[in-house]
């Protein structure tokens, strides 16, 4: 965003006769509504997306009614939601009733600020982004009690308690594991965690040591934790407490709490993306131009590890639908379906986007060359900021997919098992990995 | 100055997702654990009794069907055979079998539900929708069987309604060879589920004493170690003639004796005991006539009678006096779920609330069977 | 053991007065005890080992409104360990003027946990005051519910807190609501 302001202010003469101080404030306003309908957009997209995991997994069909595919159907829901009669209980604190999931979504929508979307797409790059993200996570527990609070029902304020004693207990290893990327980058800026991963698949913190590997899997689980999401959704445990916190909320002040849940996991994934999937780095470190002659860039390529891991990695999702693939041809080619009536596209879509998505690699790839000769401005936009988007958000949707994913086929854990979880495993390992990484590090210096 | 706490009450239903239909729970808690737990019950009771004396003796049996609208052929096999027992009703071997075959299916969709709504009250969502997938494939046969998918109304005294439709073997068959390997897939998916195993070995123990004493029946009794089924140790129908084994609680793949977990795992076990059931049925089904039917009124001479079945939820009996006439003079309904909510007070007190929602649901209980 | 042996084991026990062995009629047969003698016989049911009736199958009551009005009040029991089963009866009289001093019997909650709610049940439903059952009170039906409805002679109260629970027939349909 500074860049952009101080271009702007150098550049167009009518930003200069506004003087720089209006020109950051229009700036800023113009972000923040960016970022907050960005925000808005993904916890829609989340609430379908959620449903339609929830559809695979329960062998049902999930939205389908609204729009192409159900795909409108988050838009309906919100339009029901802002139409809703909004009670306030009787008996509640009316003001804190009203602010609390305000203060929650206030939350969420702060961590956007420090979220890159590629290496020149960030609100805000700040020098201690890590350190801000954790700070506005807290946001959610004050929201959470004081809803819990304010809604003067015992089974709110018992989930009010539980997610105050979850999320704080949890912060703990969600910060050690983020520490331990923190002690290997030597900086807390999110773009800085993201550039030191360069280089491909093998410099990512999920691979390049075993105790950043470990790290991982510490963040996540006490990520999912902190934003209650099954198998750690006791604060608002149904078959328990009914809805939790949020059990006297209606109307909107009710999806406000559901959009900053859902924006939540889109805040969780970017995190685990930055700091230890390489964020919107490539798992190849293509630089098209080396490859030279292409009989010579084949040895070359093949030597290289973060080929082999990504040729290792992918082999098992890569037969996986090749094997989906072939079977639905079949069964159309048995039939002698024509293209539109056949299983392979009315049924196998992603093998569809799957397959564009080749293309439009294979397509970039062959342009590259031309293009940074010819259109130097078309290749900047490409490679500079569509391509890293695509690969961020890329990584985003798969570890999202897993959240959601687990959020319908894993039980949920009692509350002392929670903290169970919290103190005997999860701090402790956290500290041998951050211990442990420091090890590594000396070592291989 | 010391910090002083105090007991909060919690209400817990009639209006609660795991309180299945309505029960009330009223809670004294400190935080999260239960000092005392009081269940309050009777909210839909509809007087099946009062009922059962204002009404003739066949016109009770589409009341049975609503004493638990999960085995409804259970109970109207357990109404049955007392008003045969007393009237001394003979059945034909025909009417045998598929009695014993649509209550088996029962029972088999009856643990379904029971099992789902667990997983789901333990969090597990898919296990619900994926057990109501199969009961769907049982409701379709039974749809065919009698024309409805609930409230069946089937079984009559001296027989059943009407004969198995053509097919319907070769269907159900079909049914259980998708079946079996559906219950290995739940074992994979939610039994052997390292959550689900923390969240419910060890909780909410019941002693074979306390089991006996609150008489706890069907698997909730077996699951405390005690080895007991009307359907072996008393047959009735063709029973006796079939072979299966009677899971019982304590050994290697169970949890502790009398705990949630072999509550839980006892139910799976005796759906595979009842696909056994099933296929030997299928196999030794003779021909004939499907219902003994007699055009008289049904008049039973004076007399009492104390019948018990094994339904899904344990034993059913029903206590009939008669004073002769067209109308039963008393009929008292015993049911497993009145008995199994008699123990939440004495088991649910020093459990935390989530463990509470795990002991009603292992024990199965179904609102209107408790209430009648 | 078989019925017989069961009778003459508790005749040998507690003595042959007071108990009355029915077996003229269809179906079960059944022990008519008097209830000052129900408690002393219920503890040595459960507690002899030859007889170790472990299980209370069923605690009901049964009004009969013939020649004289009495309401009984029948136990099912079972033993688990010899496989043998014993029903027991208590009559109680019910005369017109306050019958709920005589509707009281001994209860044997403390011996077999499960007629707790038994009990409750039945004194809900018939009236049967159950001395010694720790918490005794209405089971099914609200606690400031008038009457006990598997009476014989139960009618219902036309209005119950306000609303009304019976329904206006013309011509044997029910066309609505009474105020």
């Amino acid at each position: 965003m500074e860049n952009l302001v101080s271009d702007l202010f150098n550049k167009v003469s009518f930003f200069q006769q506004i003087g720089y101080v209006p020109t950051a404030a229009v700036v800023m306003l113009a972000c923040g509504l960016v970022v907050l309908n960005f925000f808005g957009l993904m916890s829609g997209l989340y609430t379908y997306l959620e449903r339609k995991v929830a559809g695979w997994t329960n062998s049902r069909r999930g939205p389908n009614r609204v729009g192409p595919y159900g795909l409108m159907q988050f838009m309906a829901d919100g339009v029901k939601l802002i139409l809703k009669e909004d009670i306030i209980p009787a008996a509640a604190d009316k003001s804190i009733f009203k602010f609390a999931p305000y203060l929650l979504l206030l939350g969420t929508a702060l961590s956007f600020v420090v979220i890159p979307f590629g290496p020149k797409w960030i609100i805000s790059d700040l020098n201690v982004g890590v350190l801000y993200l954790l700070a506005t996570g807290s946001f959610t527990v004050i929201g959470l009690i004081l809803a819990g609070w304010a809604s003067n029902n015992k089974w709110a304020l018992l989930g009010g308690m539980r997610s105050a004693a979850q999320i704080v207990s949890y912060e703990i290893p969600n910060a050690l594991a983020i520490l331990v990327v923190v002690l290997s980058t030597g900086t807390m800026s999110m773009q800085s965690i993201i550039r030191a991963q360069a280089g491909g698949l093998h410099h990512w913190y999920l691979f390049s040591s075993p105790f950043s590997f470990l790290a991982f899997f510490i963040y996540f689980v006490s990520a999912i934790a902190e934003i209650n999401r099954v198998p750690f959704d006791i604060p608002e445990a149904e078959s328990e407490l009914v809805a939790g916190y949020n059990i006297e909320y209606s109307a909107m002040r009710f999806g406000a709490f559901f959009a900053a849940e859902f924006g939540n996991i889109y805040v969780i994934s970017a995190v685990a993306v930055t700091c230890f999937l390489g964020g919107w780095q490539l798992p190849l470190s293509v630089d098209v131009g080396e490859l030279g002659p292409i009989g010579a860039a084949f040895g070359h390529f093949l030597s290289r590890p973060d080929v082999l891991m990504l040729l290792l990695l992918g082999a098992v999702p890569a037969t996986f639908f090749a094997w989906k693939a072939l079977r639905a041809f079949i069964w159309d080619v048995r039939r002698k379906r024509n293209f539109f009536g056949s299983r392979f596209v009315r049924f196998h879509s992603e093998l569809l986007v799957l397959g564009l998505l080749f293309a439009a690699g294979g397509l970039t790839l062959a342009l590259h060359l031309p293009l940074r000769a010819y259109l130097p401005a078309v290749y900047r936009l490409i490679f500079e900021y569509i391509v890293p988007f695509l690969v961020f958000f890329t990584k985003a949707m798969v570890v999202s997919f897993v959240v959601l994913w687990w959020r319908w086929t894993l039980p949920r854990l009692r509350v002392d098992q929670l903290m169970g979880v919290c103190w005997k495993y999860l701090i402790p390992l956290g500290f041998f990995c951050l211990v442990g990484q420091g090890f590594w590090m000396w070592l291989s210096s | 100055m010391p910090l002083a706490t105090e007991s909060m009450v919690l209400n817990m239903g009639p209006h609660h997702p795991s309180t299945h239909g309505v029960l009330r729970f009223i809670l004294r808690t400190d935080g999260e654990v239960i000092h005392h737990c009081r269940p309050d019950i009777g909210y839909l009771h509809r007087g099946l009794e009062k009922i059962a004396e204002k009404v003739s003796y066949a016109h009770f049996m589409p009341y049975t069907d609503r004493l638990d609208y999960l085995a409804a052929m259970n109970c109207n096999l357990g109404y049955a055979i007392t008003v045969e027992r007393a009237a001394g009703i003979e059945v034909p071997p025909r009417a045998e079998y598929i009695r014993v075959l649509v209550a088996e299916l029962n029972r088999i969709i009856s643990h379904l539900i029971s099992v789902g709504t667990f997983a789901m009250d333990m969090g597990a969502v898919t296990p619900f929708t994926h057990s109501l997938r199969e009961r769907e494939w049982v409701n379709d046969l039974f749809e065919e069987l009698c024309g409805s998918r609930l409230t069946y109304n089937y079984v009559r005294f001296g027989g059943v309604a009407l004969d198995l439709p053509d097919g319907f073997l070769q269907r159900l068959s079909r049914f259980l060879d998708y079946f079996e390997p559906r219950l290995r897939q739940y074992n994979r998916f939610i039994s052997k589920n390292k959550i689900f195993k923390e969240r419910l070995v060890g909780v909410a123990v019941i002693s074979p004493k306390d089991a006996l004493d609150y008489k706890l029946v069907g698997p909730n009794l077996r699951a405390s170690g005690i080895d007991w089924d009307l359907r072996r140790d008393e047959p009735y129908s063709v029973y006796g003639e079939l072979d299966f084994d009677v899971p019982v609680g304590g050994g290697a793949e169970m949890g502790e004796l009398g705990d949630c977990y072999s509550r839980y795992w006892i139910r799976i076990r005796e759906m595979e005991q009842s696909v056994r059931i099933l296929r030997q049925c299928m196999e030794k089904i003779p021909d004939g006539s499907h219902w003994n039917r007699s055009k008289k009124k049904l008049k039973i001479e004076p007399g009492e009678f104390y019948v018990r079945t094994e339904a899904p939820r344990g034993e059913l009996g029903f206590y009939l006096v008669s004073k002769g006439g067209l109308k039963p003079h008393r009929l008292k309904i015993m049911t497993g779920s009145f008995s199994a909510m008699s123990i939440v007070e004495k088991v649910g007190s020093g459990l935390m609330v989530a463990d509470l929602v795990a002991l009603i649901a292992s024990l199965d209980v179904v609102a209107p069977e408790v209430d009648r | 053991m078989q019925k017989q042996a069961i009778l003459e084991r508790i005749k040998r026990i507690i003595g042959e007065a007071d108990l009355q062995w029915i077996d003229d009629q269809p179906g079960d047969p059944y022990l008519i005890v008097g209830k000052e003698k129900l408690l002393r016989l219920a503890i040595y049911l459960k507690g002899d080992p030859h007889l170790s009736f472990d299980t209370l199958l069923c605690l009901s009551g049964v009004h009969n409104m013939g020649d004289e009005d009495e309401i009984e009040v029948v136990y099912h029991l079972y033993s688990l360990r010899h496989r043998h089963q014993l029903t027991l009866k208590v009559i109680l009289e019910r005369p017109a003027f306050f019958p709920h001093f005589y509707l009281k019997i001994d209860s044997i909650s403390e011996i077999w946990p499960a007629a707790g709610w038994m009990e409750r049940e039945t004194y809900d439903m018939f009236g049967v005051h159950f001395v010694g059952n720790k918490d005794f009170r209405r089971l099914l039906l609200p606690p400031d519910w008038e009457g006990h409805p598997l009476q014989k002679d139960y009618r219902e109260s036309p209005v119950y807190r306000d609303i009304t629970t019976t329904r206006e027939e013309i011509d044997g349909i029910v066309v609505g609501f009474q105020e």
